[in-house]
């Protein structure tokens, strides 16, 4: 079973997921997305769209995210720390973000999306593994 | 009318001093500062309030990009990918945002940045509905730096030259 499973409204091509309890946990913006800061990560989506997240917990599911759809590309992977508890996830401008509490700690993050272009995707899908 | 827009005085309108400030940059964001500070010159207000409706956040973008978004499909259909998007000022984020912002089709690169600097700011100063900012540009470009043109009536900014 998936950590989370939900819908957000993007704005600005992009969703993310990052420390709840850090006010500068989101992911300076530089470059093309995606974009990775110490406490968390951004990734595009499509604009204007309810978009699917999914997170899977490596340790609690037991099955690399291909099991669980084959059909999610991967777009990148990266770290981040979680000192408050849980991370937010979502969208900020148009406050379409939800609360998931998850263990402190280091994580791994692999990012995928569903289809060809990450910016035009409506599913993404991250699997957090903690590392320390 | 979209002529005398281009060639508009670029200087903002001054934000109040008392709120936060957030300040785009035309080196990195050429077509997304030229839009507010047009947008602004024009008669937009610099200060804005966020709004976290949800509703109202759609509908605003509704109203502001909405009639733009064929025109976005379109060109990004003629590039193969997605690398347009439609950027609004006011923002559909804010109270002011809506019906009458003005419109402009931009890199989505420039997109994306704009948005999450201002993810950045909302969440960094903890502004929450109804919290009021002001909106700021610095190194705004001319008219004739910037790669302009109008589509389908709407106006498009391809990048700087």
């Amino acid at each position: 079973m998936p950590l989370y499973s939900g819908k957000h409204l993007v704005h600005y091509g992009q969703i993310g997921m990052w420390d709840s309890g850090d006010p500068s946990a989101y992911p300076t913006p530089e470059g093309p997305l995606p974009w990775w800061g110490a406490n968390g990560v951004v990734v595009p989506a499509r604009t204007d769209e309810h978009v699917k997240v999914v997170v899977f917990d490596a340790q609690a599911d037991k099955e690399p995210i291909e099991a669980f759809s084959t059909e999610y590309t991967f777009l990148s992977q990266g770290t981040f720390c979680v000192g408050s508890g849980a991370v937010t996830i979502g969208n900020i401008t148009t406050a379409s973000t939800t609360t998931v509490p998850i263990s402190n700690g280091t994580y791994e993050v692999s990012a995928y999306f569903l289809g060809r272009d990450p910016a035009d995707t409506a599913e993404v899908a991250f699997q957090l593994k903690l590392i320390k | 009318m979209r002529k005398a827009l281009f060639a508009a005085c670029l200087l903002a309108a001054a934000p109040a001093a008392s709120a936060q400030v957030i300040t785009f940059d035309g080196v990195n964001l050429p077509c997304i500062t030229y839009n507010i500070a047009t947008a602004q010159n024009g008669g937009q207000p610099a200060n804005l309030t966020r709004t976290t409706n949800g509703q109202q956040i759609q509908q605003n973008r509704q109203q502001s990009c909405g009639p733009a978004a064929a025109t976005v499909a379109q060109l990004n259909q003629q590039h193969g990918a997605v690398v347009f998007s439609c950027d609004e000022y006011p923002f559909a984020s804010s109270n002011e945002g809506g019906a009458g912002a003005q419109v402009m089709i931009v890199p989505l690169i420039e997109n994306n940045i704009q948005g999450g600097q201002l993810a950045g700011f909302y969440n960094q100063n903890n502004i929450g509905n109804g919290g009021a900012y002001g909106v700021a540009t610095q190194n705004v470009p001319q008219a004739n730096q910037l790669n302009l043109g109008v589509v389908n009536g709407f106006n498009v900014c391809y990048g700087g030259n």
